[in-house]
């Protein structure tokens, strides 16, 4: 039978995974993983991450 | 938890119906039970003790609205506390719970292995019982993906998926990006007026640049943004170079800022309606408060309509209510809801729009109140005017904030500015203006050079500025792109694995209910993911797909479904503990597949611990037969008193020892209608044995039914037939016994216990004759019935093991 993976589990590979696809812009996949491996992966802290990688793109 | 963990004793005081300390063992090697207790004897005080100890609360009692009070027993002192221990297959697990009286409960055992071990099986789900075994199967498809999410351990999924999409939403309606969209719109408007086009396109700017800079030096020409920048520099340089240049520049820009006044006055009286139409709004604060709980009334409603509630009851609170009237008032509660939430929707994106424009009058009246522009233009009462204009103006600002975070009413400051006359000092500055600029210019040519390099400046300083706000939306539009695709893909994961993990449930469902009927022509059974968010069974019968169940199916097999999801994922998903607990819910069981039911718990489930709880006095007898007596034994519940709460008892393992066991207890009504059960036993054991013909065709349980007086007269029939058994003193025999049966079944049924008055000298006179009528068919040599497995196949006479004896 297959091995059912836990509800951690999937998202720890989600996580994992998140910079390798080319597809997703790089500031915001960082921003999210590391927020996740953090155990902060909430609206507002999320947010506030948004808010500073736009102010340091503003300040590009 | 390397393996999963099984009861060995269930002791609990003062908890539920339990009076006194009782205690319930399970042996070393945690045995299975089959508890037999009839209603109101106190079974599912055992398993709310069992709920209680593992979850901290008994759900059904919960949702009845019952709190912590109903866990004591009622008739224990009021400062007792209520215990349940439980002993487990790991010594260093074992713990005793207190239920204080003073609030709260303590665990006896604080080491980390059991803290963990808590942890580990409060996911685990482990009791069914008759009232919930339809839960599952009854809920809409959306709780059902949210229920198989809890059961799987997708919490963190969930979560890490709504905080994904309450951050897009959240960053979608930022004030930020709506007020930079308010500011594009009016760049863009700006730029279009300025280069007269209806369609606003970056080519016809520089087009409209190039032709302006061509009027003022015929050498110079744009078309990039490098060239825009150097021509405005060029220009500004060569006007800077002169007073007269300076100051025609300086009047353009005041003339600017002059002119966008004009409409102030319509602009505040917008923002003084919008927050009119707020503190309306603010009345109905309640209302635009209770959308928070519009989800649980739009559940409600639909729960009603399609009948998933009892009629009369409360779909939240459970309790009696006119239903039809419920559903008209959350119908028009609803409807009130949405149409606020519309209206305050209308008044927060106009005041998002109008708190854009803000800033842009406040620079306009910043410029003109610098001290140079103030001293040469305006007078002492224009500048208090346009003071207070930027005062209102900061207070509006702030009031618009506030609107789109609170449904609360603000309170407007009085508005004391005079509108009135503030385009006739608009005209009187710019009049002043343009007798100054006479008075500068010399000549047409130069008036107009200045006038083009004025327009050149303001079209290159309004297109930067628009570039920028563009430049920070489009950073916004690319963190929400971003997250975006990165929620599909955390949705597209999550869809997957729910699918895998539904492929998985759904090949032990199918074969647990194919197993319970497999003469019902069901296949594939399986939950499938619907559109949108939501699960669904979905099963064949004849072919046909059947979804969702409850279209076609009878309540026995919904119930049936509900039992076999619940085997499948404590299969797949109960971590720590190894047994399961069923209350009851043979009750509402067809009673086809009650004996299926058995061999599905014994053959699937081996190495399961099994907790069957049972009111049904011939199931419980039907299992003692069906299941091995090495992992499994069979109590039952003495009679509930006040005196010492509910009681065990072991249960005898034949049905005729229960008899004696009855009248020993002088419980002469219980034994007299175990004596009818017991008759109906032995005949239909007879027929079985000898293959009696001439009983009408009947499967499963049905078989089970059947009347004494018709076995009986079957059995006759074929000893008549075969000639044997034909003595006096055999046929006297067969004459006792049925009129034994006749008896023990006058007015009586084996669910009405108040209605036989046999004796106890009658009951024993019936045991008598009914070992007396057993005698009849035993072997003296080989002590074995004959019967149909030791008999050459179609003989006529069945015979015993050692062939001696033939019937």
């Amino acid at each position: 039978m297959e091995e059912i993976k836990s509800g951690k589990e999937l998202c720890d590979n989600f996580f994992e995974n998140l910079l390798k696809s080319e597809d997703n812009d790089l500031q915001v996949a960082n921003l999210l993983k590391y927020l996740y491996s953090r155990g902060k992966f909430t609206k507002n802290e999320i947010l506030q991450g948004l808010q500073s990688l736009r102010q340091d793109s503003e300040n590009e | 938890m390397n393996s999963k963990v099984k009861l060995r004793k269930l002791i609990f005081k003062g908890f539920r119906g339990s009076r006194k300390e009782i205690s319930l063992s399970f042996e070393d090697d945690s045995k299975s039970l089959v508890l037999f207790g009839n209603n109101g004897d106190g079974k599912s005080s055992v398993s709310d003790a069992i709920e209680w100890f593992f979850t901290d609360s008994i759900d059904y009692l919960q949702r009845d609205g019952c709190r912590r009070d109903a866990y004591f027993n009622i008739y224990m002192p009021p400062e007792d506390d209520a215990t349940v221990e439980i002993n487990i297959n790991n010594n260093l697990l074992n713990s005793q719970k207190t239920l204080k009286r003073k609030g709260g409960y303590s665990f006896s055992n604080t080491s980390a292995d059991f803290k963990d071990y808590m942890e580990c099986t409060s996911r685990d789900s482990f009791i069914l019982r008759h009232h919930t075994m339809r839960e599952f199967v009854d809920k809409t498809k959306k709780d059902k993906l949210e229920r198989v999410e809890e059961i799987i351990g997708f919490g963190n999924v969930k979560e890490i998926r709504d905080n994904l999409i309450k951050a897009i939403n959240a960053l979608k309606s930022d004030k930020q990006l709506a007020g930079l969209l308010g500011k594009l719109d009016e760049r863009k408007r700006d730029l279009r007026i300025a280069i007269d086009k209806v369609e606003f396109e970056d080519t016809n700017i520089l087009n409209y640049a190039g032709q302006l800079a061509k009027q003022c030096d015929s050498t110079l020409s744009i078309v990039n943004e490098t060239d825009f920048r150097s021509v405005v520099e060029t220009l500004d340089k060569k006007i800077k170079a002169s007073d007269r240049g300076k100051e025609l520049s300086r009047l353009d820009s005041i003339d600017e800022n002059i002119s966008k006044l004009i409409g102030i006055g319509e602009f505040l009286r917008g923002i003084t309606a919008i927050l009119a139409q707020h503190s309306e709004l603010a009345k109905r604060e309640e209302t635009i408060k209770a959308s928070v709980i519009e989800r649980l009334y739009s559940a409600a409603i639909e729960a009603m309509e399609n009948k998933l509630i009892k009629p009369g009851e409360c779909p939240v609170c459970k309790t009696p209510i006119d239903t039809e009237l419920l559903l008209k008032s959350l119908t028009t509660e609803i409807k009130e809801i949405k149409k606020v939430l519309e209206e305050r929707g209308q008044v927060i994106q106009n005041a998002k729009s109008l708190s854009g424009k803000i800033l842009s009058y406040q620079t306009n009246i910043g410029a003109l109140l610098e001290d140079e522009v103030q001293t040469k233009f305006l007078t002492a009462g224009t500048s208090k005017r346009l003071t207070d204009i930027a005062t209102l103006l900061s207070q509006y600002e702030g009031l618009l904030i506030k609107i789109n975070e609170s449904p609360k009413e603000v309170s407007p400051p009085p508005f004391s500015v005079d509108l009135q006359n503030l385009e006739k000092y608009v005209k009187e500055i710019q009049q002043g203006i343009t007798q100054r600029r006479k008075e500068l210019s010399e000549t047409d040519e130069e008036k107009k050079f200045y006038q083009d390099v004025q327009k050149l400046k303001k079209l290159y300083d309004d297109r930067i500025r628009y570039k920028e706000i563009d430049r920070s939306i489009g950073i916004y539009n690319k963190q929400i792109e971003s997250l975006e695709k990165i929620r599909q893909d955390f949705e597209s994961m999550e869809r997957t694995s729910v699918q895998r993990v539904l492929k998985t449930i759904s090949s032990d469902v199918n074969e647990f209910f194919t197993f319970l009927h497999p003469d019902d022509n069901f296949e594939e059974v399986e939950l499938i993911l619907t559109e949108g968010r939501g699960i669904e069974f979905s099963l064949k019968r004849y072919g046909h797909e059947i979804s969702p169940p409850m279209k076609i199916l009878s309540e026995a097999h919904l119930n049936s479904l509900g039992i076999c999801l619940f085997f499948a994922s404590a299969k797949h998903f109960n971590k720590a503990n190894g047994f399961l607990v069923l209350d009851d819910v043979v009750t509402s069981f067809d009673a086809d597949h009650r004996r299926p039911l058995a061999r599905l718990m014994s053959e699937k489930f081996p190495d399961t611990q099994i907790l069957l709880f049972t009111h049904d006095d011939l199931w419980f007898e039907m299992l003692k037969k069906d299941l091995p007596s090495e992992k499994w034994f069979f109590k039952e519940l003495m009679k509930w008193t006040n005196d010492n709460g509910l009681d065990f008892k072991d249960s005898p393992i034949t049905l005729k020892e229960r008899v004696k066991n009855l009248l020993n207890t002088n419980d002469i009504q219980s034994a007299a209608n175990k004596c009818r059960v017991l008759i109906e036993e032995i005949l239909k054991g007879k027929c079985d044995n000898l293959g009696v013909r001439g009983l009408e065709f009947r499967t499963g349980s049905e078989n089970d039914k059947r009347e004494a007086s018709e076995l009986i007269n079957a059995l006759t029939s074929y000893l008549k037939d075969n000639e044997t058994l034909r003595d006096p003193q055999s046929k006297n025999l067969f004459n006792q016994l049925r009129a034994s049966q006749l008896i023990t079944n006058i007015g009586s049924h084996h669910q009405n216990l108040n209605s036989t008055t046999l004796s106890r000298g009658d009951i024993k006179t019936i045991l008598r004759d009914i070992d007396e009528f057993e005698s009849l068919f035993v072997c003296i040599n080989c002590k074995k019935e004959p019967n149909i497995k030791y008999s050459p196949r179609n003989s006529k006479l069945k015979q015993c093991k050692c062939g001696k004896f033939k019937i």
